[in-house]
């Protein structure tokens, strides 16, 4: 009886180590899994996956003209929104993936090319792409010598600011802050001004982008650091050159100027407020120009503009943060590569005009990596006329970073998303936290050296300069 | 085995029933439960990032979960939030199971609505709470200053303590009916006889619930508690919802800490994330072990 | 006196009773009313119930969105499947586990303790693996199962918990009469555990209903077999500007609707299960 007992236990657990050898099993190069079906016609079916909601937008609209234009591709398209990035993963690890996808941020891309899930596109991008393209967008997305994406917008931070709160605090709409001393004043006297219906600045401290978006953009633009306090000048991150922004913010918060509140709002809940009148200053992304001109309902009435984001008095300002975050991947057990190039190629070229097409009275400015497409449609005057240009006419300043050694390397111990919180609200121990996120940084950056995952001659480029880099 | 058979031949044809009455049990639990776990013991040796095993790192993940200050910090919380649920949702929920057994208008209207947040999700009502929470035009502020309980608005998330109180109110909200439903069935197995006959003897309601109710519910605690702290051990919607673990970690907790690493949209980490549940599991287990080493002989005697 | 005193100790029951009904029914009438509210109205203008401008348009967007029709039958079928499993899986197997000891019992069951606690997004991976193994994918029986599995352990601890309490001359008796361990299990055990079950049963329905991580995994290459919650939770956007958290929030008004009225449904069953479980001395 016993006997029996201990060989079924045995049995059972021999049967779970056999199953266990599952685990470690990873496929590098999954098998060929009817992910596209080709029409008898002679049409060629090609799934994607765009990150969104299930609204229209831009992405969904330029597709759907795709499928319109040309008879022989057709790209079904599904949408996902929350968990984007967990569901690629899953569909990866079961060959379910799409033709093509979008990928939310270049340090996911380097997963999917590390474990060979993508396909290299060089031999299928046409040379009429490259020339028009600008080269970034396919250099950020490019690993060993080989392209494995497309970048398809570029991305940078404007401060947006409230016109008619400014001119009910007493302050000329058509001056918005050049420096931020003057942004801290003016955040104080609209908060003032408010007596509680309405504050000087929104500071969305529980989403993790702020930081890149508040903190690093403006230590970029004064010359300190790249993103994520990394200095290009040393080849080492510093977070302690941060000390002065971070002071700044934790003065504009003592100061009671940044709407209550902040501590558990992310950045959906500044921008719900920036579009109903309770805010009237913020950092934001260039997109949400279209968002509020076109996307939000209720945003119709709100009268704002955009403005370089200001930096400290006396200072000269460095080249301006660009990111080409979000881009377009092939995967690897496609059998249309080069199909879902010319879906992508299509995209990227008419991702702009789509909407145009579709709706005429939604007039939004182009923020394409093709040179050509912003300056036919930034150049019309109703473009030029809309809400919200004064900030985004200059964009010969803006420049992104090679590489960007934080999404690299794989951090022990608290992030900057963790620590920076507690430090503008509190700001105390700054140079201690600092000092100590900066050596945890830096172990992880000596790592991924070591291994191989970054190269020290792109850590520090010579002759690296951040106003003319 | 403790029933005892009269012959041979029966004894083996228990036998073969057992094993089909367990078999269906065994398969689910070893396919779906015991394989994933070992496979993610499996990955808390190694270097993984979800799409593949980088590398074989040894007891690396281990030795570095001991200096993670954070998820000492998040272990602490845990262990906070289930001393805090505990506190509130047993003795609440045992009071309205006792309430609602006696003679009370609307017992089964009441019974029903008290019940109807567990069949909500938590991450929705999360989001209804965090709203209602607001600092800055939120419900209750509003409500409590209509009222003229408070003067100016309270920061109810920005307060790391006030923040754990709103989840752990949260919490309660979704829980505490089920645990209601719980102790109802209890009670409800207490022959009717005894308290015929301590009325017969001149108990007082008090006395009813002392030396009847309260020591007959016995098997139903330890089943309680250990829902209590599985739900605490397991929280993580309302945390994620209410305040991301925020301030910086000051509210977080183990599952959220874990889910940061497992699914973080800059390079996931899950072999660490996997060797942190594999020390959550092991946390667990050893309260559970406490828990049972305090409070078991005594139920043993009951 | 007496009666005095036991007037004023009704109107703090009463009392007790009504503010945990306003706590209860509080968040789930705000959600309502919210559920009209436009994108903007609901995420700043938190401090008004009542919704400055209808919008049935919400609802309107989220039924025709989320497909509600398929994911509906797609949940329930999952939630009764997964209910019925665990409670035939469950019951067979605390009753063999109430009769039997020794180390095996022991070591499952500490397992299953255990396995209970281990945060579930670290199992998600392999769960995966071993349905596209055991070519479950593509199938609503992938997301039964693993529902199943995902409570069986709680299940069973609770189950065997309450089983012992039930007294063994019963069964005993019942075998001297000729019953088999099977048919004393059947006829006997099973109804005097009612109450448990009909705990059990909606333990398992719930969790089955609103879980949402596994059943986003499994349903990833075919959208038609999503559950209603991992529709609605698809209806709001994280991509670039605001989400729609009123969509949102409509989707799962609408959601929470047919389980509301299967629980009032099978609540008198409950309830009845509940009474008639009770041990006469």
């Amino acid at each position: 009886m016993k006997r029996k007992r201990l060989t079924a236990i045995l049995s059972s657990i021999l049967l779970v180590v056999m199953l266990v050898s599952g685990c470690s099993e990873t496929k590098n190069a999954p098998t060929q899994d009817g992910s596209t079906v080709s029409q008898p016609q002679g049409k060629v079916e090609l799934k994607a996956w765009m990150r969104g909601s299930g609204n229209e937008s831009t992405a969904t609209i330029v597709t759907d003209e795709f499928n319109e234009k040309q008879s022989d591709i057709k790209v079904n398209y599904e949408v996902y929104g929350d968990n984007y990035t967990d569901v690629v993963k899953l569909a990866f690890a079961s060959n379910e993936m799409p033709d093509y996808f979008s990928v939310a941020t270049i340090g996911d891309l380097k997963q999917y090319v590390d474990a060979g899930y993508l396909a290299p596109l060089d031999d299928y991008i046409s040379d009429e792409f490259r020339e028009k393209i600008n080269p970034s967008a396919l250099a950020q997305y490019t690993y060993d010598g080989k392209v494995y994406g497309i970048a398809d917008s570029a991305r940078f931070i404007r401060l947006y600011y409230n016109r008619d709160l400014f001119e009910k605090s007493g302050l000329d709409p058509n001056q918005p802050p050049k420096t931020l001393e003057e942004m801290l004043t003016f955040a104080k006297q609209i908060t003032e001004a408010g007596k509680g219906e309405y504050f000087g600045f929104g500071l969305p401290i529980k989403s993790g982008s702020t930081w890149e978006r508040n903190i690093d953009n403006i230590a970029i633009l004064s010359g300190l650091t790249g993103p994520w306090a990394f200095d290009y000048t040393t080849g080492r991150f510093d977070f302690a050159k941060q000390t002065p922004i971070i002071e700044y913010f934790h003065e504009l918060y003592a100061s009671g100027s940044i709407m209550p509140g902040s501590e558990s709002m992310d950045i959906e809940m500044v921008r719900a407020n920036f579009a109903t009148d309770k805010i009237a200053m913020y950092f934001d992304g260039n997109w949400m120009i279209n968002g509020y001109n076109n996307e939000i309902e209720a945003a119709k009435n709100l009268n704002y503009d955009t403005a370089l984001v200001p930096i400290f008095d006396g200072q000269k300002r460095a080249k301006d943060y660009l990111t080409m975050d979000s881009g377009l991947a092939v995967s690897i057990n496609s059998k249309h590569i080069a199909e879902a190039v010319k879906a992508i190629e299509y995209t990227t070229l008419n991702l702009y005009d789509a909407s145009m097409n579709k709706y005429p009275d939604r007039i939004a400015p182009a923020f394409s990596l093709v040179e050509e497409v912003n300056v036919r449609i930034n150049s019309m005057d109703e473009v030029k006329s809309t809400k919200g240009m004064s900030g985004i006419k200059d964009m010969e300043n803006l420049s992104s970073f090679p590489v960007v050694p934080s999404q690299k390397i794989t951090l022990e111990g608290d992030s900057r998303e963790v620590v920076y919180p507690i430090l503008v609200i509190e700001g105390k121990d700054i140079e201690k936290e600092l000092q100590k996120l900066s050596d945890s940084y830096n172990a992880a950056l000596d790592k991924a050296i070591e291994q191989g995952v970054l190269d020290e001659s792109d850590l520090k480029p010579e002759g690296f300069d951040y106003y003319t880099r | 085995m403790r029933t005892t058979y009269k012959n041979k031949k029966h004894r083996f044809g228990c036998k073969i029933q057992i094993a089909l009455m367990l078999a269906p049990l065994l398969a689910l639990f070893l396919l779906f439960n015991v394989y994933p776990l070992l496979c993610s013991v499996f990955y808390s040796f190694t270097k993984y990032n979800g799409v593949a095993v980088q590398s074989f790192v040894g007891f690396d993940n281990y030795k570095r979960m001991f200096h993670d200050t954070s998820w000492w910090k998040s272990v602490w919380n845990t262990l906070q939030f289930t001393v805090m649920g505990y506190v509130v949702q047993v003795p609440l929920s045992l009071l309205t199971a006792v309430l609602l057994n006696g003679k009370i208008r609307g017992r089964n209207f009441l019974r029903t609505t008290f019940f109807l947040p567990n069949v909500t999700s938590t991450a929705i009502i999360g989001i209804i709470f965090y709203f209602m929470f607001a600092s800055y035009n939120g419900i209750v502020n509003g409500l409590l200053q209509s009222v003229g309980l408070i003067e100016r608005p309270i920061e109810w998330l920005a307060n790391v303590t006030l923040a754990k109180w709103v989840i752990i109110l949260l919490n309660t909200w979704g829980q505490f009916g089920f645990f209601m439903v719980l102790f109802l069935a209890a009670i409800q197995r207490i022959p009717l006889e005894l308290y015929e006959s301590a009325v017969i003897d001149g108990a007082n309601t008090r006395q009813k619930f002392t030396r009847i109710t309260f020591p007959l519910l016995g098997s139903m605690f330890p089943v309680i508690t250990m829902m209590v702290i599985l739900n605490a051990f397991q929280l993580f919607d309302s945390v994620k919802v209410i305040t991301n673990g925020g301030p910086g970690n000051e509210t977080s907790v183990m599952a959220l800490h874990i889910y940061n690493y497992f699914f973080s949209t800059s390079g996931a980490q899950q072999g660490y994330a996997s060797a942190l549940s594999v020390g959550a599991t092991v946390i667990t287990a050893l309260v559970g072990a406490l828990y049972l080493g305090l409070t078991g002989k005594k139920f043993h005697d009951s | 006196m007496k009666i005095l005193k036991y007037k004023i100790s009704k109107i703090f029951i009463y009392l007790f009773l009504s503010l945990l009904l306003i706590f209860t029914l509080f968040p789930l009438v705000y959600a309502f009313f919210g559920s009209f509210k436009s994108n903007l109205e609901f995420l700043a203008g938190g401090s008004n119930i009542f919704p400055e401008k209808w919008n049935i348009e919400n609802y309107i967007f989220a039924w025709r969105e989320a497909n509600f029709a398929r994911y509906t039958f797609n949940s329930v079928f999952i939630s009764v499947m997964t209910t019925v499993l665990t409670l035939i899986i469950a019951g067979m197997a605390s009753y063999v586990l109430v009769h039997i000891a020794g180390k095996m019992k022991g070591f499952l069951m500490a397992l299953m303790g255990m396995v209970m606690f281990v945060p579930n997004a670290v199992l998600i991976y392999p769960i995966f693996k071993m349905c596209k193994m055991l070519g479950l994918m593509g199938s609503l029986w992938s997301m039964v199962l693993t529902q199943t599995a995902s409570v069986l352990p709680f299940t069973v601890i609770l189950v065997t918990s309450y089983m012992s309490g039930v007294s063994k001359e019963i069964e005993e008796a019942a075998e001297i009469d000729g019953c088999g361990f099977f048919g004393i299990f059947l006829r006997i055990v099973m109804p005097l555990s009612k109450p448990i079950l009909a705990t059990s049963a909606l333990f398992a329905f719930k969790n089955a209903w609103n879980s949402y991580l596994l059943p986003l995994a499994l349903s990833i290459s075919k959208p038609e077999l999503r559950p209603l919650t991992v529709g609605v939770l698809a209806l709001k956007d994280v991509g670039e500007g605001i989400s729609s958290w009123n969509i949102m929030i409509a989707g799962s008004v609408i959601s929470i609707v047919p389980m509301v009225i299967l629980y009032i449904f099978m609540n008198r069953y409950f309830i009845e299960g509940m009474t008639s479980g009770s041990v006469k001395g």
